[in-house]
């Protein structure tokens, strides 16, 4: 928006044009607030489930879990994970990652050394490892989404309190101005022409 | 020999299969009046194998202080003169055998628990029910095998067998599993 208003024809169709932009822009950036504010709580909904999940995995590891303090083998080296595997998403503007899939180094476990709880054990590590690396890819996305959103609701409000009345402010200003000038100059002319009237009926 | 053994298992505290705490504390602080306190905290087996060092031959001694919970199912110890050693050594061989069979079925049947027909007779249920279950199978060989032997040197066997068994049964602490559990599950390193 142009800091100094001009009271001219050209500048009031220019800030004509500018208001219609303004106004187009405006429900692109509502629409785009109301998508994140919606895959936000989404994702915190989706956040709240996998720790749910997680604590209901670790009641029923806690009943037991005693199992594990065995010293017979190293939890920590059987289930090593290989590879997180991730996919781009776009999400009204913002770019996060989508989890795949949690992949774990093939690590192979004598069947006959290792005592019957070891399978069990690898199973609850495997599931929580997951469930725990997809809550921080999320928080991380929401991360990224909620600075996104912030910038939408600044641009929405930045449109809706100050540009968009300002536009409409101008340009009646502007309207009001040309308004005096026209009503001005027909004013002048009827008097000329009035003047130009009395001079030929004297002569 | 045998009135020393005699001495020493009369002088030994009595064992049964419990995993209460109390158990666990009056046969641990039994055990470790023999320890010498100056050698501080020391393991129930390694009391009991110091103590019945002092009454067995040398022979006798290097054999019992080789029985090893990890190891009884090797071929050596199936091979050895003792009738306890040798028969709960392939007994604990076999059973091995049978939860492996055991897991790989599970692993082939996922979801299906307990369903394995041709091997071990165990109850489906939690993994330290199941590990309990096992445990007391191979209590209860050791009481079959060794019935008649009370102040011998295969009822000294027994005694360090079925005391390895507690030792093992009582070393499933909920508290010390949790932990170990929780740092295992870490994903920080993985920079997420």
């Amino acid at each position: 928006m142009a800091d100094k208003i001009l009271m001219n024809k050209n500048f009031l169709a220019a800030l004509k044009i500018e208001l219609k932009e303004y106004k187009t822009a405006l429900p692109v950036f509502e629409m785009k607030e109301q998508q994140l504010k919606g895959v936000v709580q989404e994702i915190e909904n989706d956040i709240v489930r996998l720790q749910q999940s997680i604590e209901e995995t670790n009641t029923k590891t806690k009943e037991w879990v005693g199992v594990m303090a065995e010293k017979t083998i190293d939890l920590s080296e059987i289930v090593k994970v290989d590879s997180a595997i991730t996919e781009k998403q776009e999400i009204a503007g913002a770019t996060i990652d989508v989890f795949v899939d949690l992949k774990f180094e093939e690590i192979e476990i004598d069947l006959f050394e290792t005592p019957l709880w070891v399978d069990a054990a690898i199973e609850v590590i495997k599931d929580q490892k997951t469930d725990l690396l997809m809550i921080a890819i999320k928080r991380k996305n929401i991360e990224l989404l909620r600075e996104e959103l912030a910038e939408a609701r600044r641009m929405k409000n930045a449109l809706k309190e100050v540009f968009i009345p300002e536009t409409i402010d101008n340009i009646r200003k502007i309207q009001i101005y040309l308004g005096d000038v026209e009503r001005l100059a027909i004013g002048c002319a009827k008097l000329v022409k009035k003047k130009k009237q009395d001079k030929g009926a004297s002569v | 020999m045998t009135g020393n053994l005699e001495y020493l298992m009369s002088s030994l505290p009595d064992l049964s299969f419990q995993n209460e705490e109390d158990t666990e504390e009056k046969v641990t602080s039994l055990l470790k009046k023999y320890a010498d306190a100056s050698e501080g905290e020391t393991s129930l087996v390694a009391i009991l194998n110091n103590e019945a060092a002092k009454f067995l031959s040398p022979n006798e001694s290097q054999l019992f202080q080789e029985i090893n919970l990890e190891k009884i199912h090797n071929n050596t110890f199936q091979k050895r003169k003792s009738k306890v050693l040798s028969e709960f050594s392939s007994y604990v061989f076999k059973l091995k055998k049978q939860v492996e069979q055991l897991r790989l079925f599970r692993k082939s049947n996922e979801n299906q628990r307990g369903e394995n027909k041709k091997g071990i007779q165990i109850t489906p249920g939690n993994p330290l029910e199941e590990e309990k279950q096992l445990i007391k199978f191979q209590w209860e060989k050791i009481e079959a095998i060794s019935t008649g032997h009370y102040a011998d040197f295969e009822a000294l066997i027994s005694y360090k067998l079925k005391l390895m068994l507690l030792v093992r049964l009582w070393s499933f602490k909920a508290e010390k599993g949790f932990g170990i559990f929780e740092k295992s599950i870490n994903i920080e390193e993985y920079g997420r």
